[in-house]
């Protein structure tokens, strides 16, 4: 495990045991800035599922008295917009996300970095066209001050620019650990597997 | 690019509903026909089911280009133009003559909000008629709004739900596709739907009461992006338009006959139907004002305007 | 033709080690492009799949499940069930599969449900001296009743897709879990009574059975807690979740005090890192999904199918053999989402419920899951069981006989389906 971590990286952290990311020995407060805003990312969006429990739990509770709320289930909508792309990033700088490994599990090392590298650079510029063209559908919503329309009637633009924002941290996520891969070879430790 | 080619136009066209909907069987229409007069050279894709977007997903999608076509259930459009909510207004279009003159297409209800719409990016082609709105319940009709006073009903949307609030019970949003068990288990006590619902779903197997409250007229419309209809040649927007005109027709006359249809069946099946008196009426009417304040709050002038010639259609 | 090329550039993607989601994103972008389509489908199509209250319950029942976990719950349950039927011929088998099953029933997850009960049965069982390879198999096979029998991710997911109701599929889950629990169960008494080189547990003693079972009660009873409501209407799927969830903080932070501050706190960093890797495979085959519509190669399968394929059975059969073959190489979820909207329009035309098309394609999904090479429960049994991957590959072939088996029940016996969510 690295040394250095933000407070909210050290929760975190926890769950990553026993296959964190690989030590770094590299010291540009850059990627350091980025590894931290995905970690909060990633924290947020945790939490953010709980809370959505939370007001559900409430809602039926409020249903059975009579006195339904209006909120509750839109809300949780837009929590799990937010906390599922926001926690893209955070996924990607762990190696947790699903991959299918029959392959790339066979190559030399120095196949593996290369391998590394092109994926990794697919997700920058897949990123790229996310932020390019995500951008602009919540601009124009904001522009005409569209809103959603629904019971809480709330500005469209507030989760469509969940988008734009959540996949410009995945590319920039995805930049830092190519210069990493880059820089220091890539890690040899067996890859996460995580369950659904 | 050649001349031969720049005459050919492909429109694709995006609906919620599966084909062997009416609505999905008037898009089928309006391809027929536009073929047909262009003799090829305007063709139609249809993408039913919510295949490329739900049915809350066309207006953007149509009016930022990513798709030609579209079609929208009308109040879709109240998060660009508020004022669409006129046709969700309780009882103020309640039969099928008042319908007809609203949604003429120069009606002074219809034409100014196809004119806020163009301004979204998206030109209304032609209105699909969906027909009134009724409610269900099991074992009695729901003569007057102490019927449903504490109960939990299934509505489809924020005016809707603000209906039911204001006449005393509990809106809870169910999706069509939970509607079905959701009457079985009782989630809801009462339930919310056009009367093709009925059919389609078969909610003759869930509860056994039909109130015809006509208490909202539930509208579709088909739009194009405007930037591509400017982009058209002249004689395809006109065979456009016509087989539109046409489409809007049969399916404006089929209406009163493919409700009457849903209604046998369902007697046929063992409902009752219960049409409300004119006292009972009144009395709903009277429960739903609140509705009518916030929407004057909500829809602005437009609104207004469009609630005043309404109300004038109706006199 | 097209189709072919397509699933080539898909499986190369996928080989050369991108991840699922980016993948089906990516190559969702490069068909629209290619195909002079509009690329704002991109960030339209990840945004409508995650806007979905139904989807809601996926973070929800991985965190009921994870905070039960985390509270040391299969560990109970498997002491409480072993406790009463560990002494029977092939008992401790017959407590890993009731086990399986009753985690099943707070789980949606297959993977989850081995990591559980394998994580105490495997030592257990390989101590008394079952065959390895035998172990492995049956906790691999056993955890796939984790989709099965409700709550299930993949049913949510399938509910979504098709549009269908998700608690019809829950309820229409629970006899054919039920059913292969039974054929599991049967299997290894049947195994145990061939095989000698086994000791029999003991006979625990009263207390012991009393102490357990009253330990592993509340769960029982939230587990029950959520399907009744469920199947009663006083909640949704999704509100069911969400009750379960507060009700698993009670059963393990007020009740049964195993769980701290530090301990919920992994809980929910790990359903977060579950739901956000699974949700984004959802909005990038909706990506794929449409850049593929718009390339009309569903309607094109779906009028090919309807024309050539004039019985169910040849239908089934053939869908059958090819998410054999697919299992072999596809992430499962990503098989489904695939799938399923190419295959769903010949349903219709067909006869077939579309309720027991969704059972049936997870119990496809749940035989994909242990198919070697890629199986993400052979994965997970091979990490917890300490095994490698040949070993637990060579004992799930009974255990995937089995369910294929009960496929072939299911298809003939379709109210083993429908009784419950229709007829009862
Ligand atoms: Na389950
Ligand atoms: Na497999």
């Amino acid at each position: 495990m690295p040394e250095r971590r933000c407070r909210f990286g050290r929760f975190l952290a926890g769950a990553a045991r026993p296959l964190g990311p690989p030590p770094v020995t590299d010291h540009s407060l850059m990627l350091r800035i980025i590894d931290s805003a995905s970690r909060f990312a990633g924290l947020i969006a945790g939490w953010g599922y709980f809370l959505i429990a939370l007001m559900l739990g409430y809602e039926v509770f409020m249903r059975y008295l009579g006195d339904p709320t209006i909120w509750a289930e839109e809300l949780s909508r837009m929590f799990l917009i937010w906390a599922t792309f926001g926690g893209a990033a955070l996924l990607l700088h762990r190696r947790q996300h699903i991959v299918i490994t029959l392959l790339t599990d066979n190559l030399s090392p120095g196949a593996r970095r290369a391998q590394e590298l092109f994926v990794l650079a697919f997700i920058v510029a897949l990123s790229g066209v996310v932020v390019y063209f995500g951008s602009g559908i919540a601009y124009d919503s904001f522009a005409r001050g569209r809103t959603t329309g629904s019971m809480l009637d709330v500005p469209a633009w507030w989760s469509q620019v969940s988008i734009p924002a959540c996949f410009a941290l995945l590319g920039l996520q995805a930049l830092a650990e190519a210069v990493r891969v880059a820089l220091n070879g890539i890690d040899t430790a067996a890859p996460q597997r995580i369950d659904h | 690019m050649s001349s031969a080619l720049a005459e050919e136009t492909t429109l694709r066209i995006t609906l919620q509903l599966p084909m062997k909907s009416h609505l999905g069987q008037n898009v089928a229409l309006f391809k027929e026909k536009v073929e047909a007069l262009s003799n090829g050279d305007v063709s139609v894709e249809i993408y039913d089911s919510a295949q490329l977007y739900k049915d809350s997903e066309v207006p953007q999608a149509v009016g930022s280009g990513a798709i030609e076509m579209g079609v929208a259930s009308l109040t879709r459009y109240v998060g660009d133009v508020p004022a669409v909510d006129l046709f969700y207004m309780p009882f103020l279009l309640n039969n099928e003559e008042l319908v007809r003159k609203a949604v003429a297409p120069d009606s002074p209800v219809r034409a100014p909000l196809d004119e806020a719409i163009l301004g979204t990016g998206s030109r209304v082609l032609w209105w699909q008629a969906y027909g009134g709105v009724v409610l269900l319940s099991k074992d009695a009709p729901l003569k007057t709004p102490a019927d449903i006073e504490g109960k939990k009903v299934r509505v489809f949307g924020k005016t809707l739900g603000e209906w039911i609030k204001a006449a005393g019970g509990a809106p809870t949003l169910i999706s069509g596709s939970e509607q079905y068990i959701a009457y079985q288990r009782g989630t809801v006590d009462i339930g919310m739907t056009g009367v093709s619902g009925v059919k389609s779903r078969r909610l003759w197997e869930v509860m056994d009461t039909i109130t015809v409250t006509n208490n909202a007229d539930i509208e579709f419309i088909v739009v194009v992006n405007e930037d591509f209809w400017q982009g058209l040649p002249e004689q395809h927007r006109a065979w456009i338009t016509q087989a539109a005109r046409e489409a809007e027709q049969d399916v404006r006359d089929r209406m009163a006959s493919i409700e009457a249809e849903a209604y046998a069946m369902a007697e046929e099946n063992g409902m009752a139907v219960y049409e409300l008196s004119d006292a009972e009426v009144t009395a709903w009417k009277a429960a739903a004002q609140p509705v009518y304040d916030q929407f004057a709050a909500d829809a602005g002038d437009l609104g207004q305007q469009v609630l005043d010639a309404a109300r004038k259609l109706a006199e | 033709m097209t189709s072919l090329l397509i699933l080539a550039a898909l499986f190369a993607l996928l080989l050369a080690g991108i991840p699922v989601a980016f993948a089906l994103t990516g190559l969702g972008f490069g068909l629209l492009a290619v195909g002079g389509f509009s690329p704002l489908m991109v960030p339209q199509g990840l945004l409508s799949s995650a806007d979905s209250f139904v989807l809601v319950a996926v973070p929800l029942f991985l965190l009921m499940s994870n905070v039960l976990l985390k509270g040391g719950v299969g560990r109970d349950l498997f002491a409480a069930v072993q406790a009463w039927v560990g002494h029977w011929p092939g008992g401790l088998a017959v407590a890993t599969i009731l086990s399986c099953g009753i985690f099943a029933a707070i789980s949606g997850s297959s993977v989850a449900t081995a990591a559980t009960i394998g994580t105490v049965a495997i030592p257990e069982m390989t101590q008394r001296g079952y065959p390895r390879r035998f172990v492995l198999g049956l906790l691999a096979a056993g955890g796939t009743l984790g989709i099965l029998i409700p709550p299930s991710i993949p049913m949510i997911v399938f509910g979504v897709i098709t549009e269908e109701s998700i608690i019809s599929l829950f309820l229409a889950g629970i006899g054919p879990g039920l059913l292969l629990m039974a054929l599991f169960i049967g299997w290894s008494v049947l195994y145990a009574s061939f095989a000698s080189d086994y000791q029999p547990s003991p006979r625990s003693s009263w207390d012991e059975r009393r102490r357990t079972a009253i330990r592993a009660f509340p769960t029982v009873v939230l587990a029950a807690l959520v399907i009744v409501g469920i199947y009663t209407g006083l909640f949704t799927p999704t509100e069911a979740a969400a009750v379960g969830f507060i009700g698993a903080l009670v059963v393990v932070g007020v009740i049964l005090r195993t769980l701290d501050w530090s301990k919920l706190r992994d809980a929910v960093a790990e359903a977060m890192t579950t739901t956000v890797a699974i949700l984004l495979i959802v909005a990038g085959a909706k990506v794929f999904g449409k850049a593929i519509t718009l390339y009309r190669i569903p309607q094109d399968i779906s009028m090919f199918l309807s024309e050539h394929i004039s019985s169910a059975g040849m239908f089934v059969l053939l869908v059958a053999l090819v998410l054999l073959v697919m299992g072999l190489f596809l992430e499962a979820l990503s098989m489904m989402l695939i799938m399923v909207p190419v295959l769903s329009g010949a349903l219709f035309a067909l006869g077939i419920d579309p309720i027991w098309f969704g059972v049936f394609f997870v119990v496809m999904v749940e035989c994909a899951l242990i198919t070697p090479p890629v199986g993400l429960n052979l994965y997970v049994i091979q990490a917890v069981g300490k095994a490698t991957m040949g070993e637990v590959s060579s004992g799930v072939w009974p255990f995937l006989a089995i369910m294929l088996f009960s496929v072939l029940l299911i298809f003939w016996w379709t109210d083993l389906v429908l009784y419950i969510p229709f007829k009862m």
